[in-house]
């Protein structure tokens, strides 16, 4: 019999040469996210509705497929003067290169977001410069072929739109726009993925990405209504669609609906009782997320303009907004272009300190972190750490509140102001250098789990470090696909570290006027377990 | 000097080459980022292989414990199991650290002594790579339950709440 090294002796170590200019993918499973199904595709009259899978040799594209798209590419670099910018300014210097967890975690070259960009930046030459057309290759211009369409595609849906990259450019090219751009142009020949067509299609029709109706809507608020009581002796009040109440609450629909989210969904409800707020959900606004913005920006537009209608119809003065991720990049970035100018709303005040959010005097709009690190900062919350005093929390900086709206401070003001034992993960890795979930931009589908897997090493790398050096347990976080894609992530290189939202712990930590002894957290595991944090002091 | 003697002498030089010879068979670009960038946060593959080979040649020298072998082997081997990276070379990245000593001790092939004790290392690698066979195995299993019990309780890769659970199942 061959002895092992002998067996391995003929397996190719060496990569494969090949210069980046050969388009070459292959769609092997658990690396590639679905093609969207038909139906959902003909829901929001998506071009070129068929039944497709990547993994199909023929793509069937429309016969003037490469007309569609250069037609598509000549309006995006008229209308987006950034786009043209980020085409035509790259010196390829490389500052980014290292840059992607994608890259970091898997060592395939075409994640770095120079090369990422570059496979759209040659098409670009080819067909938009004069070098380009004159010296093809030369000039590092490429043809549009259905090879390099099939490359786009594989690369645009490995870029989690997180922007870490765009942080060390020192000319602000924004990898996550280009990817953007890519994937807008895909949509235009119709390749899009289930995981972003269907809850976009979902939203469209009830509101809300997971396709609840408004009846199991407002079951689920009876589910936490009769939850809270338990904990609590508390029976608090959730209004839905209440008119002329003074602010519309909006989060993203996996929190009242999925788990872990349902504890800081729990978490909102008891504070807003807390403080007497004059809220009000929306059963249509019901949900702030917006998977639309991984499609493209009309879709996004379109799915994001319920938040104004639902606070026009119920005559709100201003909109509080909850734990999500790149709901806050569209807020932030986008709506108020989009839906924009809100005069009809005020300028956000809290009603409980009377501080004005001068920064949300455009899009009338506040986070919930915003507001909470508000109420604690002028001491209106009677807050009890120890009753987290299970967790060894660390807080992970989800990427668009963090690089899209800088939010830094105030989830971390509230972690310390609600638990006794928090760390920090080491700084490059935290911040506007925090290193994404992997799962973003619509990537988390359960067929896609070996690219997430890859594209979370860093990010749970990190996390094993202060496991290790300071026993952290639990991971706290500010956006639902977070919640949904770190639980699975650091199962498999983490054990042993949960996940949740900052409002969780709020919960937990929250005195609440006539509250029975609390016996439990919101998971319902009993408190009263100093023992677990203080082994590791 | 017997051939332990010599192992812990040119250690760093061995771990070394060996280290470099797994970041080869990278794509170049990876290579040269895997090698060179040393923060370990930035870097994690890096780090992880050259903490790992590191345990892993100690615990072949010293008769370490199983335990620290094998938690090496798997730190290893779970990055390289995502990796786009088939079973048979993942583990071939133990069998390299018999071509790094072929080209690096040196030693004196009339001392009989030194090669039964090379031979008998070189069991121990072998023993080694079978482990890490089983490494991978297990790493590919765990990736498969974590992707079953997300199709399980599929709502946009969101674990549903225990109300709705309950709902649905009836
Ligand atoms: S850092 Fe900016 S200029 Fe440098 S290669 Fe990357 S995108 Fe190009
Ligand atoms: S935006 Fe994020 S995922 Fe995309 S290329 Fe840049 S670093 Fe990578």
């Amino acid at each position: 019999m061959n002895k092992p090294e002998e067996i391995v002796k003929d397996i190719e170590l060496t990569p494969k040469k090949g210069d980046w200019m050969t388009p070459e993918v292959e769609f092997k499973k658990g690396r590639y996210c679905y093609g969207a199904p038909l139906k959902h595709q003909q829901y929001l009259e998506l071009p070129n509705p068929r039944e497709w899978q990547p993994s199909d040799i023929d793509w069937r594209l429309p016969d003037n497929w490469q007309e569609i798209i250069l037609k598509g590419m000549a309006d995006l670099l008229k209308k987006n003067r950034s786009f043209r910018l980020f085409m035509d300014i790259c010196v390829r210097c490389g500052a980014c290169a290292d840059k992607c967890h994608f890259f970091i975690g898997s060592g395939d070259p075409k994640n770095m977001p120079v090369l990422r960009a570059e496979l759209l930046r040659s098409v670009y030459r080819r067909y938009f410069t004069l070098q380009g057309r004159l010296l093809g290759r030369l000039a590092g211009a490429r043809d549009l072929t259905v090879e390099v369409l099939k490359e786009w595609f594989y690369y645009f849906y490995q870029c989690t739109e997180c922007r870490r990259c765009s942080v060390y450019c020192p000319y602000g090219i924004d990898t996550c726009e280009i990817t953007m751009i890519g994937r807008e142009l895909l949509n235009l020949v119709g390749c899009n993925i289930q995981w972003v067509v269907e809850p976009a299609s979902n939203c469209f029709r009830t509101g809300n990405h997971l396709g609840v109706p408004p009846h199991a809507f407002k079951e689920t608020f009876d589910f936490a209504i009769d939850e809270i009581k338990d904990l609590t002796g508390i029976k608090i009040e959730a209004p839905i669609n209440r008119k002329g109440a003074e602010i519309l609450f909006v989060a993203p629909s996996a929190d009242y609906f999925a788990s872990p989210h349902w504890f800081t969904f729990l978490g909102y409800l008891m504070l807003f009782h807390e403080i007497g707020l004059d809220y009000t959900w929306s059963a249509y606004a019901s949900e702030g997320g917006n998977f639309g913005l991984f499609h493209s920006m009309e879709l996004a537009k379109r799915l994001n303009a319920k938040i104004y209608a639902e606070a026009k119809r119920l005559k709100v003065k201003w909109i509080l907004g909850g734990e999500c991720g790149h709901m806050w990049r569209v807020i932030h970035q986008y709506m108020d272009t989009f839906n924009g100018p809100a005069d009809f709303l005020e300028v956000p005040v809290s009603p409980i300190t009377g501080t004005r959010f001068e920064h949300a005097k455009s899009t009338k709009m506040v986070h919930i972190t915003e507001f909470t690190a508000d109420l604690i900062y002028n001491n209106i919350l009677n807050l009890d750490k120890s009753r987290n005093d299970k967790w060894r929390v660390t807080f992970h900086d989800s990427c668009n509140p963090a690089r899209s709206m800088g939010l830094f401070e105030e989830p971390r003001f509230i972690i310390k102001n609600t638990c006794n034992h928090f760390y920090e993960m080491p700084e490059n890795t935290i911040k506007e250098r925090t290193f994404c979930c992997g799962s973003g931009a619509g990537l988390g589908a359960d067929e896609n789990i070996e690219m997430r897997l890859r594209g979370g090493l860093p990010r749970a790398n990190a996390v094993d470090y202060v496991r290790k050096k300071h026993g952290v347990n639990m991971l706290a976080c500010i956006c639902a696909i977070d919640k949904a894609a770190l639980p699975p992530l650091l199962e498999y290189w983490v054990p042993g570290v949960e996940v949740c939202g900052v409002h969780e712990l709020v919960g937990n930590a929250l005195i609440m006027k006539g509250e029975k002894q609390r016996e439990t957290n919101l998971r319902g595991e009993p408190l009263n377990t100093e023992g677990e944090a203080e082994e590791k002091e | 000097m017997g051939l332990k003697d010599i192992l812990v002498e040119k250690r760093s030089e061995i771990l070394n080459a060996w280290s470099d010879m797994i970041m080869d068979t990278y794509p170049p670009d990876a290579a040269v980022f895997y090698k060179t960038e040393k923060d370990r946060f930035l870097n994690p593959v890096g780090y992880i292989v050259n903490e790992g080979i590191g345990h892993i040649y100690d615990g072949l020298l010293n008769g370490g414990s199983a335990e620290t072998l094998a938690y090496a082997i798997d730190r290893i081997i779970r990055v390289m199991a995502v990796q786009d990276i088939p079973p048979s070379k993942a583990v071939s990245f133990v069998f390299m650290l018999k071509k790094v000593l072929k080209d690096l001790i040196g030693i004196d092939t009339t001392n009989n002594v030194i090669i039964q004790e090379l031979n008998d290392l070189y069991d121990r690698i072998e023993e080694t790579a079978l482990v890490a066979f089983d490494v991978y195995m297990g790493c590919r299993e765990d990736i498969s339950r974590i992707r079953m019990d997300e199709i399980r309780q599929h709502g946009y890769g969101a674990t549903m709440n225990p109300h709705i659970l309950k709902r649905r199942r009836g």
